[in-house]
Parts: C-alpha cells; structure tokens; sequence
C-alpha cells in the first residue's frame, strides 16, 4: 500500500472532526474523498501533510510512518498538499510561488524542468509569471497552487477542492490536467471534492465521509454515481 | 541658516544609526509579528562587546584594524544575545498570542539592561582618548561642517548602513532563503506545505536583526559612552523610524531612519532647547500615524478572505 492511513482521530480542542477514519491508496490511482461541508475531509488530508496533528492513529506512506513527521519533511517525502483555499503568496511573483514549491529540491536543471513542464500544463502561468499571485483571477490562483505543489515532484498530490469557485470549462480543464499529471507523471492523486459528479467521473476509487467517518468505500467511483443514496446527499438527484 | 549644513550632515549620520537598528525591527515584525522591544538591547550588548574586543586586543593595534575587528565582534555578540533571546524567550511562546510576546520582549529588555548594570556595576565605559593614534582619540577627531564639528567616525555610518541594506535587500528579495522569508511572514501554515522549516527562518531572521543592531551599538560606542541604558532611546527611536518607514518594510525602514536622525537635528537648528529634541520622533510619529497609519511605505493591510 502506498498510502494507508489507520484508525485516524483528529480533533480541535473538545470537537472530534475524524472519528477512526481508516482508508489506503495505491500507487497511480485517483483516489477521491467525498463529503458535505464539515465532514472532515480537509481534515484527513492536513493531517497527512501534518497541518494538524493526529489525535491517534496512524499515517503510513510508502513504508514509513509519517504521523509524527515534521510537516517541513513531508514534502521531502514525495506528498505535496495543495491546500483548502489554495494559501498561494499573494505578494510573491507567480514565478517566486512556483519557485518556493521546489524549495526542496537543490538541482537547479530539476528546477528548470518542472517549470517548464508546468508552464506546459498552464500556458497561462508563464505569461503571468512576473505578476504578484494576488492579482491572478480564482481560475488561474487554482492553477498556480496545482502548478506549485507539483514543483516539488511529488509522489503523492494531495488536492483539496480543485474545482472550488471555478466555472465548469474551467473545471473540466483542472480534472484533464490532474489525469494527464496522474498518467503521464505517474503521480498519485488523492483528492476532495464537493462537486462528487466531477470528481467520481475521474477518480479510480472514493471513500464518503460524513461526520468524521467513512460511511461508504468503493471499488468503482463508477458506480457510485448510480448508487441511490450518493445521487441524494451529494448529486442533487 | 549657516549651521543648517552641519545638522543635516549630523542628523543623516545618527539616521544611519537607527535605520541598522530599525532594519532589526523590522524584519522581526515582518516575520512573526512581534514588536520586540528588547531589540535596542541587542544594540547595547554589542557595543559592550565591541568594548570588551578592544580590551583583549593588544595596545598597539593600528585603529585601521581594531576598529573592524570591533564591528566584527559587535555584530558577532549581536547574533548571539539575538539567537538566544528567540530560542530562549520568545520560541516557547510562539503560540501564546501576540501580547503574551509582546510583553515577553519587554521583560527580556529589563532583563538584559540589569543584567548589563549588574556585570559592568552600571560604570559607563568609553574608549580612552588620552593617548594620540588610539581608537578613542581617532574617535573623537572632527572636521567642522556648516560650523559645526562632526566626528570623522561619523561618516563610516552612511555607507556602512547603505552596504548593509543593499546586502539585506539581495538577500530577502533574490535569495531562496529571502523567499522563504517572504513565504512565511505571508502564510507560515502554506510555508511549511513548501518544506520550508519556519523554525530556522525565525531564527535566522533575528541573526540578521542581531547583527545590524550589533554593529550599530559599535558604532555609537566609538562615539558615546557605553552603559547599560544606551539601547533605550536609540531603541525606541529606531522602533518608531521603523514604523514611521512602514513597518515590514526594508526600505521604509531606512527611510524612516533618516527622517528621525535629521528631525531630530532640525529641532536643534530651529535653537528648541535640546531638551526637546527626543520628543520630535514621537511628534512625527503621532503625524504619520494620523495621516498614513501604515507609514510611509507600508501597505494596507488586507483582510484575508
């Protein structure tokens, strides 16, 4: 198992926001993690990239236990977290946000590499590579956090709402680029999502949470798009 | 007005002074959001030890030499009380709120003047100018400027601090450390998401503050006398440059700096009794503050969304 998180337990202060929530991935899957507003779904991936800490339970990736990480080592791992809210540097140039995200790499050619294969994925971001991150429009600050978590090379994306705030051409565009990065970079994606129709048309897998726990674990993302009570709570069905 | 020539050269020259000590503010605010008001003790501390280099060093050092290796050895104590100040007092704390720090920072200032007071029994030191060709006697040569004698050790501050800005300014703006600098005083949680280790960009910021600060307590102990109290005003001065400047800002630190030192000189040259001349930075102070509270280079602050 690539990643394989077990009996997790976050909490903030007296409020449990993951209640043994257990879930793995696999090496180049697509894995999808679907939920309603304070499910805790951001809360299953910032404790994998140790934004949080874990109440208990245990996080491993790739063979090694990652629950006590320092958060600054995680990237160094393989994970890149591209956060709820996409957190770019609003006063950085795009370039110096793109820049910081291979903070942990030294070779100055893998450095000039990545960038070129970003500025390949989102033409977009090379043309506005001199400008502040601030003055970027919703679509293209979304573009740049997937761009600059993808700088550290990662084994391992962690996503939080890609498509949040975005128009649906913008959408489709985001979920291509994150297969074509999946296939082509064998990157594996681990992602949430409100918009469950979006995500479970793309995703290998899915788990749902509600209220801390996983409630429904799928073979087949699929097939969750049929299943009665998925089309109820999260397709508007 | 012939006089005015000498209170620039005069105000510029101190100017200089605060802005190397408002840099330190400035990036320590920049970074964590902390006034720290112990900073001014960095200031006093280095020029304590740039004293204390002096004593060690043998009587017949060409001032050519000594007077950098003080510097040298100024900023060096300026790192080290700096590191040890954050490590010590502040790191614990971090978490605690902003006035919890704040406060923390005015207890380490009371701590590190009494305990200047109770190593050195609060006798001011100053460079002996009995004999011709020591660092005292160079110290206190002058040439008359606008009518006035200004102190030739004066005219190292400018481009000492221009140097040091311009080397700071590279250092934050081009550097991967300057970037991770600017990562985390913006968003310490997404910093860290970048594998960059907030920790030790804390603590080297206080490196860079300690150091400034440092050679800036040499530079004034060539000229003044050294005691436990001497990083107060300039302190308070260099904080209030800093904020008049906008602070976070380098640049507008350093403005700021040279707006206090040659204010504070005008009030001399418009013959108001010297004793109201610490009182000028807090008038501009008070002005800044109710025409263009994020000073005069700062940003607005923007609400996060």
């Amino acid at each position: 198992m690539f990643l394989d998180v077990r009996k997790l337990c976050v909490a903030y202060g007296a409020i449990d926001a993951l209640k043994s929530v257990s879930l793995h991935i696999n090496e180049g899957e697509i894995v999808a993690l679907l939920g309603a507003n304070g499910a805790g779904k951001s809360s299953v991936l910032d404790a994998i990239s140790r934004i949080t800490t874990a109440k208990s339970g245990k996080i491993i990736f790739n063979g090694t236990d990652i629950t006590n990480e320092k958060p600054e080592n995680i990237v160094r791992k393989g994970i890149a977290h591209c956060p709820e809210g996409r957190k770019i540097f609003f006063d950085l140039t795009v370039l110096e946000n793109l820049q910081l995200g291979a903070y942990t790499i030294n070779d100055q050619y893998a450095i000039e590499a990545n960038l070129e294969k970003i500025f390949t994925y989102f033409p977009v971001l090379k043309s506005r590579r001199s400008q502040r991150g601030g003055t970027l429009s919703g679509g293209e600050q979304q573009m740049l956090a997937v761009g600059r978590a993808l700088m550290s090379s990662p084994k391992l994306l962690l996503l939080d709402e890609p498509s949040l705030g975005l128009a649906p051409k913008l959408i489709d565009h985001i979920f291509d680029i994150i297969r074509e990065i999946n296939h082509k970079e064998k990157v594996t994606v681990f992602l949430i999502e409100q918009n469950a129709n979006e995500a479970l048309l793309h995703a290998d897998r899915a788990y749902v949470l509600e209220n801390g726990r996983i409630s429904i674990n799928s073979d087949n993302a699929e097939e969750l798009l049929k299943d009665p009570h998925i089309i109820k709570a999260y397709l508007g069905g | 007005m012939d006089n005015f020539l000498f209170f620039l050269t005069s105000g510029l020259c101190i100017g200089a002074v605060y802005a190397l000590i408002a840099l330190g503010y400035t990036l320590v605010y920049g970074i964590i959001k902390l006034i720290n008001f112990a900073h001014g003790e960095f200031y006093m501390i280095g020029a304590y030890a740039g004293f204390g280099i002096y004593l060690v060093l043998p009587s017949g050092t060409p001032a050519i030499l000594s007077i950098p290796l003080i510097i040298l050895s100024s900023g060096i104590a300026g790192i080290i009380i700096a590191v040890l100040t954050e490590q010590i007092a502040y790191k614990p704390i971090r978490k605690s709120g902003r006035l919890a720090a704040l406060l923390t920072a005015i207890g380490v200032s009371f701590l590190l003047q009494n305990l200047a007071s109770f190593i050195n029994k609060a006798n001011p030191l100053q460079y002996p100018s009995d004999k011709s060709g020591s660092i005292g006697e160079i110290c206190q040569r002058s040439i008359v400027i606008g009518g006035g004698g200004i102190k030739i050790i004066q005219f190292v501050y400018i481009p000492l601090t221009i140097v040091l800005t311009l080397i700071l300014w590279h250092i934050v703006m081009k550097t991967n450390f300057g970037r991770a600098m600017r990562a985390v005083s913006q968003d310490p949680d997404a910093a860290a998401l970048m594998g960059i280790d907030i920790n030790s960009v804390i603590r080297k910021t206080f490196l860079l503050g300690g150091l400034m600060a440092g050679i800036a307590g040499a530079l004034i102990g060539f000229q003044s006398v050294i005691e436990p109290m001497m990083g107060f005003m300039p302190g308070l001065k260099a904080f209030i440059a800093a904020v008049v400047g906008g602070i976070g800002s380098i640049p507008g630190a350093v403005l700021g700096g040279f707006i206090i030192g040659i204010v504070e000189n005008m009030v001399l040259f418009c013959n108001i009794p010297s004793g109201y001349k610490d009182v000028a930075a807090f008038v501009v102070l008070i002005l800044v503050l109710l025409i263009r509270p994020q000073g005069i280079l700062g940003s607005n602050v923007r609400e996060k969304v």
